[in-house]
């Protein structure tokens, strides 16, 4: 009886509603949050200092729209140069691009940028280090005079220095990192006969390239390279411990000045899943538009056939004249070329084609030598370093004061890396029934389960971490009344935020089966949990696994963010130490760098093994 | 004027150091102040000349002056009078005024400036006159 009237949409929807409500009603009358609410201080401005909050967090908006558009075109094509560079035949740019991608995916985006900011410029001459420090610009420079009037007020005093430049130096390069595997798989996944076909009819390298390698490679492309430029969007976060007033900043300069902690994060929150979402408006739409097949019936394709038709109608139309007169010059020119050439132009060819081997030579020549000077240099700084302050830092590094008997620390001393490896694990493991349920959530049907499901994996997936640790850090002790110790809240927040993710995964997992499995399961007679448990998910799991070791390697990273908490993991230790010895902070930052490198490049090898032993037909490198 | 200066953001100083530099008639002042999360973060760009000066509490600097002896020093006057102060519960007078006339009683009989001098004395690194006095309530 229950499940028949479950069955039905509107009973699904109503108990949802009815659900809501009685929530909504619950936490905002009866429950004494023991905090007093007061949103006006995101509309008015405020006394005391005389700013106007909700119009500085807007202009933190400008900062992160800014931030990510520089740094998305900047690792678009340093990611293409890689990208192509790691299926190049010439090994030593093949080497080259393979060990930047290495290096800079396996490394936290944190640690970078505080090694950009604080001990890059301590490794630059002098005068190059003065010139850097002073460097400030605006729109207004950018712009030509006359055109500097229609200028914002808001736009015109962004001004960019040395923070905006390491801000937009790490991210890109780490970003480019992610599109240049991106690249590499799509460019990879064309038929050979394609290839074949190509070169034995004649084409060049450079024709083939650009004329079917490209175009069809573009369709992989996109969809993976779109969700780059959303991560990267949420990486601008990170961009606050620079000093890049950007909207995490402004969420927490907010957050001090006025002690409304939840105002701010609701506010800075629902501003970041305003900018997903339209990313990923924008990302579906270029999807559906170059998907082949569909028939042009789903809600989808007729949304986005719907505005995109009427813009290329009116395109075409317009220029319509221009492109008419471009096919005629090229008809021309196509009807007075002979099939022979004079002799002249035949000798000119042959110097032309025989003189670019040489030129391509050289330059390869080159390219050797200097990275060659340049593998040199870092490797004479390397020797060069004060390797005792390493050595004597390093179990700090590695444990930071295990064990102690001083009972304000917290696990008994633990720091460091096995901080970081501890929170990890913790985390990896506690989301795994959660994601597993958001996931099962998500693919249900039923409205009660789906709803609550989409909801947390869309939430929590279109905020950078750094807003989930600020939440979970603001909102627990209001919500509980107790008070936690930082590891945990990090702990906490690294937990919820890998369950969206890992529901995400799980979701792919199940949906990437054969339905001949649900339907011959459920016409045996299964239920739903028995299908689910004995035919679906051990099935689902096998394939998730790959992936689940790409979210642990992608969490330990992140690890790294508990920093802003003040947990005294591998990042702050490092801060700590180079606060303390003050002369070296290339040393520790490298050394720091180096312990997360080998942890991540061990697991992302386990990870390549297990897929290629878990599925040895398709085994291509997940992204 | 015309320098860059780091604070900690969110902090009152951050708020002092802009309407000072208003007032002194820097008009990029928005623009030369840098706000870290962290003081290890400010420390470190002084460090390496990313920034001329750092402005935060008095007690802060000195400790972190004293770390890299003679390398830094606390330069000017006091931006603004802020006082710190010590956080107790609401409506707990009798521990307010415990601790009030504790104060009071250690200023009174000199336990204070023997204190004073034991950690910003002239023998230590921290020096750093006194330059108030408490006021004695009846």
């Amino acid at each position: 009886m229950i499940r028949f009237w479950m069955e039905k949409k509107w009973v699904q929807l109503s108990l949802l509603l009815s659900l809501v409500l009685l929530a909504v009603y619950y936490w905002g009358w009866v429950f004494d949050f023991g905090y007093k609410f007061d949103w006006s201080v995101l509309f008015t401005v405020n006394e005391t200092y005389g700013e106007h909050y909700g119009l500085l967090m807007l202009k933190g908006v400008c900062w992160t729209v800014v931030l990510s558009l520089i740094s998305a075109v900047l690792a678009l094509s340093l990611g293409v140069a890689v990208g192509l560079g790691r299926v190049s035949q010439f090994k030593p740019v093949y080497w080259l691009s393979t060990a930047y991608v290495e290096f800079f995916r396996n490394t936290p985006l944190l640690v970078q940028l505080l090694f950009w900011y604080f001990a890059f410029p301590s490794a630059l001459p002098d005068a190059a280090r003065e010139w850097v420090f002073q460097l400030g610009f605006g729109f207004q420079d950018l712009l030509p005079g006359w055109m500097s009037w229609m200028l914002p007020p808001w736009l015109a005093e962004m001004n960019f220095g040395f923070e905006f430049l390491t801000a937009v130096l790490g991210l890109s390069t780490y970003t480019a990192s992610f599109m240049a595997e991106v690249i590499r798989a799509g460019l990879q996944s064309i038929p050979k006969g394609l290839l074949e076909a190509a070169y034995s009819s004649g084409l060049t390298y450079s024709q083939v390239l650009s004329r079917i390698i490209l175009p069809i490679s573009f369709r992989a492309i996109i969809p993976p390279l779109g969700s780059e430029f959303l991560n990267n969007m949420k990486n601008s976060s990170l961009a606050m411990f620079v000093g890049i007033t950007e909207l995490a900043w402004c969420s927490q300069q907010v957050e001090s000045m006025t002690f409304r902690g939840f105002e701010a994060a609701t506010a800075a929150s629902v501003l970041y899943l305003s900018l997903s979402l339209g990313i990923s408006a924008v990302l579906n739409a270029v999807n559906i538009r170059l998907r082949i097949g569909g028939n042009g019936r789903s809600f989808g394709e007729r949304l986005v056939n719907g505005v995109f038709g009427p813009v290329s109608q009116t395109f075409s139309l317009l220029t319509r004249p221009v492109r008419r007169v471009v096919r005629r010059a090229i008809a021309k020119r196509r009807r007075q070329r002979t099939v022979s050439y004079s002799p002249a132009r035949a000798a000119l060819n042959k110097t032309v084609s025989s003189s670019w081997v040489f030129l391509v030579l050289g330059l390869k020549a080159v390219f050797i030598g200097s990275i060659a000077y340049v593998l040199y240099r870092a490797l004479m700084g390397v020797i060069h370093f004060q390797w005792d302050v390493i050595f004597d830092n390093f179990k700090l590094m590695l444990y930071w004061r295990f064990p102690s008997d001083d009972p304000s620390d917290v696990l008994a001393g633990v720091g460091g890396l096995s901080m970081a490896v501890l929170m990890a694990v913790i985390a990896i493991t506690c989301s795994f029934p959660l994601g597993l349920f958001a996931g099962l959530g998500r693919t249900s049907r039923n409205l009660l389960w789906k709803v609550p499901s989409v909801v947390y994996i869309e939430v929590i997936r279109g905020n950078p971490l750094i807003m989930v640790i600020f939440w979970v850090y603001f909102f627990i002790p209001v919500l509980t009344g107790t008070f936690l110790h930082v590891f945990w809240s990090a702990t906490i927040a690294l937990t919820v935020f890998t369950g969206a993710y890992l529901g995400e995964i799980v979701r792919a997992g199940i949906e990437n089966l054969p339905p001949g499995q649900l339907e011959a399961a459920y016409s045996t007679g299964l239920s739903y949990v028995q299908t689910m448990r004995r035919v679906i998910l051990p099935q689902a799991l096998k394939q998730m696994i790959p992936p689940i070791v790409g979210q642990f390697i992608a969490i330990f990273k992140d690890t790294s963010l508990a920093y802003v908490l003040g947990v005294m993991e591998l990042t702050n230790v490092t801060m700590v130490l180079n606060n303390r010895i003050m002369i070296y902070p290339i040393e520790l930052y490298t050394a720091a760098a180096f312990l997360y490198f080998i942890c991540c490049y061990a697991m992302s090898q386990y990870a390549r093994i297990l897929e290629q032993r878990l599925s040895p037909e398709k085994s291509r490198l997940a992204m | 004027m015309g320098q860059k200066i780091a604070t900690m953001q969110g902090t009152t100083s951050e708020i002092n150091i802009k309407n000072l530099l208003k007032s002194l008639g820097d008009k990029d002042y928005d623009k030369n102040v840098i706000s870290f999360q962290k003081e290890s973060e400010c420390y470190q760009a002084l460090k390496m000349g990313r920034v001329a000066a750092w402005t935060t509490d008095s007690t802060i600097l000195l400790g972190y002056a004293a770390k890299d002896a003679g390398q830094f020093e606390l330069v000017g006057d006091f931006i603004s009078e802020e006082p710190y102060g010590m956080g107790l519960p609401e409506d707990d007078s009798k521990l307010r005024d415990a601790v009030n006339f504790a104060l009071q009683d250690m200023w009174a009989d000199g336990t204070y400036m023997t204190i004073y001098n034991k950690w910003y004395g002239p023998d230590t690194p921290y020096y750093f006159p006194m330059t108030e006095k408490i006021e004695m309530w009846p």
